[in-house]
C-alpha cells in the first residue's frame, strides 16, 4: 500500500517536473514567435505601401514618405563581402598557424587570446575605427590609392577616411576572431590518422595542409565564413560610426554608404508612422537574412564528420563565444 | 593535457593581474589630487589652492567672501579681516582663534593665516556664518558650498520624486546641468532623468506617457496633435540655438559672407566651386581658392537639419518645392553625411573645400571658420548668442511654435531655432504636475538657466518668449485646477 | 631533386604567409586593446568608479551609478534567464527527439540571430509601454532575452556530455527521471553550466540598444528596481557622441572598465572549462 502511494506521489512530482521543463521550452518558442509577430505587425504598413518596390527602388526620402532600400541593401552586401575577402585569408591563415604549426603548449593560450577578442563589445571596435583607423586610412593608404589609382572608378577619391573601405575593414577585424576560432576547431577535428599517413608518405607540411586538411575541413570552414558573414551583416553600432551614412549607391571604395542596420540606428530615434514602419521592415529583412545565413552555416558546421565526438565540446564553445553588443 | 591547462590558468591570472596592476597607479593618484571647491555647482578657483590644515579646509579670504557676495576689508594695522554681507558682519584676526559673527564671539579650530603670501580663512566657518551650507565629498575631494540664496528653498512635492523624461539631444548638456542644480535646490528632492534619445523618440515617449515631459527641437505634426486629443501638448520654449555655416577654405578664416540665395544655390548643387562669381562678388576682399565645394550634412535625423532646411525653405522657393524641411531630407546632389554635430564638424575640418552646418557650440569649440549670413534687413551677421536671442525679439509667430528663422530684426542671425519642452495641458499625476511646473518655472521664468545656457552657447529667450512660457505654464491643470500657484 | 627543393620552397613560402596572417591578425587585435587601455587608464581611478556623473563643465564625476546599474540589470537578467533556460535545456536533453525540442532548438538559434535592437523594441512595447515606466526591471528582462540563446544552447551541450552509461545506471538503480536530473546530470554538468552563464553575462554586459530602450538612463543613484537606471554601454554611447572633451574621456574610461569586466569573465569561464576538462 505504502509502496504504491509513494510511487504515485513521485509520479505526480515527476509529472510536475516534466511540465515545468516543458513550459520552459515552450516559453522559448513563444518568445521568438512573439518577437517575430511584433516586428512583422509593425513592418506591415510599409510592406502594404511599397511591396516589392521597397526592394527595387533606391530613393529613401522620409519627408515625402518614399522608401526604397536598394542603397542600404547594396551597402550591406558590399561591406560584408569585402569584410570576408579581407578576413578569410587572415583568419584561415591564423587558424592554420595556430593549429598546425604551433607546438601544442603554445596553441591553446594563443588561440584563447584570439577567441577572447570576439567578446569585445562592438561599440569599442567602432570607437577604434573612428578615432584610429579612419584618420590613418584617410591620409595614408587612402591618399595613396586615390592619388595613383584614382582613374579606376573603385578607387575614385576623395579619400574621406570613412566610407565603404573603412567599415569593411572594421567588420573584417570584428569577424576575424569568430572565423579563426571555428575554423581552428574544424581543422583540429581532421583525424590524426589521415595526417600521419600523409607524413609517412613523405609529404611536406604544406602538402598535408593543402591536400588533406583543407579539403577535409572545407565544409566547416565555409560554415565559419558564413557565420562571420551573418555577424557582419547584422552589425549596427560599429558600422554606423565609420560608414559615412549616405543613402546613396557607393561608387567607390572611399564613398560614404549605408547599411540596413546603420540606417535603422541613424533614423530610428526620429522616425514616425510610415517611416518607422519602413525601418522595421528593414529590421524584419535583416532578421530573415541573418536567420537564413545562420541556418545554412549551422548546417555546414554541424555536418557529421568521422571524428565528431572528439571535438564536440570545444567546437561548441567556439560557436557560442559571445558577439559584442550592439 | 595538464600542461596546457596550467598554461591557460597562468595566462588568465596574468591577464587579471595586469589589469589590476595597471589600475593601481591611477588609484594611488586619487588622494594626491588637490581639493576643489564647488559653489552652487561652479568650481571656485583662486591663485592659491585650498589646503587642509588640522582637518579644516582653508581658502583664500577674498575668494570665498566675494563669491558669497560679501564685501571684505583688510586692516593692516590690527591684522583684522572684516567681511560684510547684508546685516551680517564677520571679524577675523590673523593668527587668532577668536572671531566675531554679528557681534557674537566664536572660537575657531584654525585661525586665519598666511599661506604662500595669501591670507587663508576657514571655509566652513565663513560660509556657514553667511548662511551657506557646506558638504565634504570624500570620493571627489570636493567641498560643495550651497549659498543661502541657492539653498533648498523649493518644495513642490511632499516626498522625494523621480520623473523620467527625454528627447532632443541638442539641449541635453544644458538639461543635465539644470536637473542636477534643480535637485540641489528642492527639498524633498525632485530627481529628473533626461535621456538623450532624439526629438522623435521624445514625442513618442510623451504620447505613450512613458515620459512625464519631453524635449523636442521640432513641433508636433498635425497627426501627432490629433493623437493627443482631447488633451493638448503644450510647446514651452526653453532656449534658442544658432546653426552655424562652417567651411574649410585654406587661407580663408571666419567671415566669408553669404546671402540666403548663395547658400541655397550651394546646397542645391547649382554653385559647385568656391571661386564661383556669385561668391566672389559677395567677398571682394577674400582670395577664394579654385576648389570644388563638398557638401556635408547630418546623417542622423536631427533638429539641426530641421532648422537648417526650414531656413532654406523660407528663403528659396526652389528648395521648398524640391526638398522641403524636415529632420531628415532627401538632399539634392552629392553630400557626405556625418553622424551628429561632431561628425559634421570632423568631416568639414578634414576635407578642404567642405561646407557644413553645425550648432554654434560645436563651431566655437572646434574653432571652425563660420560664415556671416545676410539677414532679412541686409546685414551680414556672425552667429552668436546675442544675435540668436535678437532673432526672437520680434516674432512674427507670437506663439513661439515655429523656429524664428530669417528674422526681420536688423541685428538677428537668420538660422536659429527654439528648443521646446512638451508638456500635457491636463496632467494625470499631481506630484508630477507640481514638479514639472515648478522645474520649468525655476529654469525659464526665474531665469536660473541663463548662466548655464550662455556658458554652453545656448541663447536665452527674449522677454517675450519668457512671457509666452509663463502663460503656457499657467494653463497647466491637474483635476481641473491650475497647478501654477 | 629539383622537385623536392621546389616543394620545400613552396612549403616555406606557405608557412611564412600563415605566420604573417597570424601576426597581422594578432597585432591588429592587440592594437585595439592597447588604445582602449591607453585612453581609458588616464581617467579611471577610485573616485571615477564610485561617483555620480557630473554635468558638462563641472569637474570630477564618474560612472558609479552606471556600474551599479549594469551589474544589477545583468544580474537580474541572469536570475530570470538561468532557471528558465536550464529548465528548457533539461527538456531538450530529456526529450531530444520530440517535436517541441526541435522547435525550441530552432527558436533558440533564431533568437541568437535577432538584432539586439529588436529585442529592446519588443520589451519596450510589452513592458515599458504597458507599465508606463522605464525601469531597471525592464532592462533586466531585455538582457535575459539576450542571454537566453547562449545559456540554452550551452546548457544543452553540457547536459548531453553526461555519459548515457551513468544515466542508465542511475535509472537502473530505481531513481526517477527527476532524481537522475537533480542528483546526477545537473551536478555532473554544473561547471559547464556556470561557464555558459558567464559567457552570457559577458555578452549582456556589452549591450547598448536593448538597455537604452528599456532602462533609459539616469544621473542619480538607483534606489528601486522600478526606476530608470544608468548603465555602462549607454553611458559610453551618450558620452562618445557628445562634443565635450571631458565626456569623451569618460567614455574611454567606461569602455576600459567594461572591456576589463568582460575579459575577466571570459578568462574565468575558460579557466573553469579547463579545470572541468582536466577532471574528466
Amino acid at each position: 500500500m505504502q509502496e504504491i502511494r509513494r510511487a504515485s506521489y513521485s509520479g505526480t512530482r515527476e509529472g510536475l517536473f516534466h511540465y515545468i521543463t516543458f513550459l520552459a521550452a515552450l516559453g522559448l518558442v513563444a518568445l521568438v514567435l512573439g518577437i517575430f509577430f511584433l516586428v512583422t505587425m509593425q513592418a506591415a504598413p510599409a510592406w502594404r505601401a511599397f511591396g516589392f518596390s521597397f526592394l527595387t527602388t533606391s530613393i529613401w526620402d522620409p519627408m515625402h514618405n518614399e522608401f526604397g532600400a536598394v542603397p542600404a541593401l547594396v551597402g550591406t552586401v558590399l561591406t560584408a563581402i569585402l569584410a570576408l575577402v579581407v578576413a578569410t585569408p587572415l583568419s584561415v591563415g591564423t587558424a592554420i598557424f595556430l593549429s598546425e604549426m604551433l607546438p601544442q603548449r603554445l596553441r591553446r593560450p594563443l588561440s584563447f587570446m584570439v577567441e577572447l577578442l570576439a567578446a569585445v563589445p562592438s561599440v569599442v571596435y567602432g570607437l577604434w575605427g573612428l578615432f584610429v583607423l579612419a584618420p590613418w586610412l584617410r591620409t595614408g593608404v587612402g591618399q595613396f590609392l586615390t592619388d595613383h589609382l584614382g582613374f579606376l572608378p573603385i578607387f575614385a577619391g576623395p579619400s574621406l577616411g570613412i566610407g565603404v573601405l573603412t567599415s569593411s575593414l572594421v567588420l573584417a577585424i570584428m569577424v576575424l576572431p569568430t572565423i579563426t576560432a571555428i575554423s581552428g576547431e574544424v581543422i583540429r577535428g581532421v583525424p590524426t590518422g589521415l595526417r600521419e599517413a600523409m607524413y609517412a608518405l613523405g609529404a611536406t607540411r604544406w602538402e598535408v595542409i593543402t591536400r588533406v586538411i583543407l579539403p577535409t575541413s572545407k565544409p566547416g570552414i565555409v560554415g565559419a565564413l558564413l557565420l562571420g558573414l551573418g555577424r557582419a551583416i547584422g552589425e549596427a553600432i560599429a558600422v554606423t560610426m565609420v560608414i559615412g551614412n549616405a543613402n546613396l549607391l557607393p561608387r567607390s571604395l572611399f564613398a560614404p554608404a549605408q547599411t540596413m542596420a546603420s540606417l535603422i540606428v541613424n533614423e530610428f530615434p526620429e522616425a514616425f508612422d510610415l517611416h518607422l514602419s519602413a525601418l522595421l521592415l528593414l529590421a524584419a529583412l535583416l532578421f530573415l537574412i541573418t536567420l537564413a545565413i545562420n541556418i545554412i552555416a549551422a548546417w555546414f558546421v554541424h555536418r557529421p564528420s568521422p571524428d565528431a565526438t572528439a571535438t564536440d565540446k570545444e567546437s561548441v564553445w567556439a560557436r557560442l563565444l559571445p558577439k559584442g553588443g550592439g | 593535457m595538464k600542461k596546457y591547462a596550467l598554461l591557460t590558468r597562468a595566462l588568465a591570472v596574468f591577464v587579471c593581474l595586469a589589469t589590476l596592476v595597471s589600475l593601481l597607479p591611477a588609484m594611488a593618484q586619487a588622494d594626491a589630487r588637490p581639493i576643489s571647491i564647488v559653489l552652487d555647482g561652479r568650481e571656485l578657483r583662486g591663485d592659491v589652492a585650498p589646503q587642509i590644515i588640522g582637518g579644516r579646509t582653508m581658502i583664500p579670504l577674498r575668494l570665498i567672501f566675494e563669491a558669497l557676495g560679501a564685501t571684505v576689508t583688510w586692516d593692516e594695522a590690527t591684522q583684522t579681516v572684516t567681511g560684510q554681507q547684508g546685516n551680517i558682519t564677520i571679524i577675523l584676526v590673523r593668527g587668532s582663534r577668536n572671531a566675531t559673527v554679528g557681534g557674537r564671539a566664536v572660537t575657531l579650530d584654525q585661525p586665519a593665516q598666511i599661506i604662500t603670501g595669501r591670507t587663508m580663512v576657514p571655509l566652513r566657518f565663513v560660509a556657514e556664518s553667511l548662511g551657506a551650507t557646506v558638504e565634504w565629498d570624500e570620493a571627489q575631494r570636493t567641498v560643495r558650498v550651497t549659498s543661502a540664496t541657492q539653498a533648498r528653498t523649493r518644495s513642490p512635492v511632499t516626498s522625494e520624486l523621480r520623473m523620467a523624461t527625454g528627447g532632443a539631444s541638442f539641449p541635453f548638456p544644458l538639461y543635465t546641468r539644470l536637473i542636477t542644480e534643480y535637485a540641489a535646490v528642492t527639498s524633498p528632492r525632485v530627481l529628473i532623468e533626461y535621456a538623450s534619445v532624439g526629438s522623435g523618440a521624445g514625442i513618442r515617449g510623451l504620447l505613450a506617457r512613458t515620459f512625464v515631459f519631453a524635449g523636442s527641437d521640432a513641433p508636433l505634426t498635425t497627426e501627432q496633435h490629433a493623437q493627443a486629443r482631447p488633451n493638448e501638448v503644450l510647446h514651452i520654449p526653453v532656449v534658442m540655438g544658432a546653426v552655424a555655416v562652417v567651411y574649410n577654405l585654406p587661407g580663408v578664416g571666419s567671415g566669408l559672407r553669404l546671402t540666403p540665395g548663395a547658400l541655397a544655390d550651394i546646397y542645391l548643387g547649382r554653385v559647385t566651386r568656391w571661386n564661383d562669381p556669385s561668391i566672389r562678388l559677395l567677398n571682394p576682399t577674400l582670395t577664394l581658392p579654385d576648389l570644388a565645394i563638398t557638401l556635408v550634412r547630418r546623417s542622423d535625423s536631427s533638429g539641426t537639419t530641421f532648422i537648417f532646411t526650414n531656413y532654406l525653405s523660407r528663403v528659396s522657393t526652389q528648395w521648398r518645392s524640391d526638398v522641403g524641411e524636415g529632420t531628415t531630407v532627401r538632399w539634392p546632389g552629392t553630400t557626405i553625411g556625418g553622424a551628429g554635430n561632431a561628425g559634421v564638424a570632423a568631416q568639414v575640418s578634414q576635407i578642404p573645400g567642405a561646407v557644413g552646418y553645425v550648432e554654434l557650440a560645436h563651431a566655437v569649440r572646434a574653432n571652425m571658420s563660420v560664415a556671416h549670413m545676410q539677414n532679412r534687413a541686409g546685414n551680414f551677421v556672425p552667429p552668436s548668442v546675442e544675435a540668436t536671442t535678437a532673432a526672437a525679439v520680434i516674432m512674427e509667430d507670437a506663439s513661439f511654435m515655429t523656429h524664428p528663422t530669417n528674422s526681420i530684426a536688423h541685428n538677428a542671425y537668420p538660422i536659429v531655432g527654439i528648443t521646446w519642452m512638451l508638456v500635457w495641458r491636463d496632467q494625470d499625476n499631481e506630484a508630477n504636475a507640481r514638479a514639472t511646473v515648478d522645474f520649468l518655472r525655476w529654469a525659464i521664468i526665474e531665469r536660473n538657466l541663463e548662466p548655464f545656457a550662455t556658458e554652453l552657447h545656448y541663447a536665452p529667450l527674449p522677454e517675450t518668449g519668457i512671457n509666452r512660457a509663463r502663460r503656457l505654464l499657467q494653463t497647466i491643470t491637474f483635476g481641473g485646477q491650475p497647478v501654477w500657484r | 631533386m629539383k622537385n623536392i627543393q621546389k616543394r620545400k620552397a613552396l612549403g616555406a613560402l606557405f608557412e611564412v604567409l600563415c605566420v604573417l596572417a597570424a601576426g597581422v591578425a594578432i597585432m591588429v587585435l592587440a592594437l585595439i586593446l592597447y588604445y582602449v587601455f591607453r585612453r581609458g587608464v588616464a581617467v579611471v581611478n577610485f573616485s571615477f568608479l564610485t561617483s555620480l556623473p557630473t554635468p558638462v563643465g563641472v569637474a570630477g564625476g564618474g560612472i558609479g551609478n552606471a556600474l551599479i546599474g549594469s551589474l544589477l540589470m545583468v544580474g537580474l537578467g541572469a536570475l530570470i534567464a538561468v532557471p528558465v533556460c536550464i529548465a528548457g535545456a533539461i527538456y531538450l536533453d530529456q526529450n531530444p527527439a520530440s517535436k517541441l525540442a526541435a522547435y525550441a532548438r530552432f527558436a533558440t538559434r533564431v533568437l541568437s540571430g535577432i538584432p539586439s535592437m529588436v529585442v529592446g523594441l519588443f520589451v519596450f512595447s510589452q513592458l515599458v509601454l504597458r507599465t508606463g515606466h522605464y525601469s531597471a526591471l525592464a532592462g533586466g528582462v531585455a538582457l535575459s532575452i539576450v542571454m537566453a540563446p547562449v545559456i540554452t544552447l550551452s546548457a544543452e551541450e553540457m547536459l548531453r556530455l553526461v555519459p548515457s552509461s551513468q544515466r542508465e545506471a542511475s535509472m537502473a538503480l530505481g531513481a526517477t527521471k527527476q532524481q537522475t536530473v537533480f542528483r546526477l546530470i545537473l551536478p555532473g554538468a554544473a561547471g559547464g553550466l556556470i561557464v555558459g552563464v558567464m559567457l552570457a553575462v559577458a555578452l549582456a554586459a556589452g549591450q547598448t540598444a536593448p538597455v537604452l530602450l528599456t532602462a533609459l538612463t539616469s544621473r542619480f543613484w538607483l534606489t528601486s528596481l522600478a526606476q530608470p537606471t544608468a548603465s555602462l554601454p549607454v553611458l559610453i554611447y551618450h558620452y562618445a557622441t557628445s562634443p565635450f572633451a571631458d565626456w569623451q574621456a569618460h567614455a574611454w574610461g567606461a569602455a576600459l572598465v567594461l572591456v576589463a569586466v568582460i575579459l575577466v569573465l571570459n578568462v574565468t569561464a575558460q579557466v573553469l572549462l579547463g579545470l572541468i576538462n582536466r577532471r574528466r
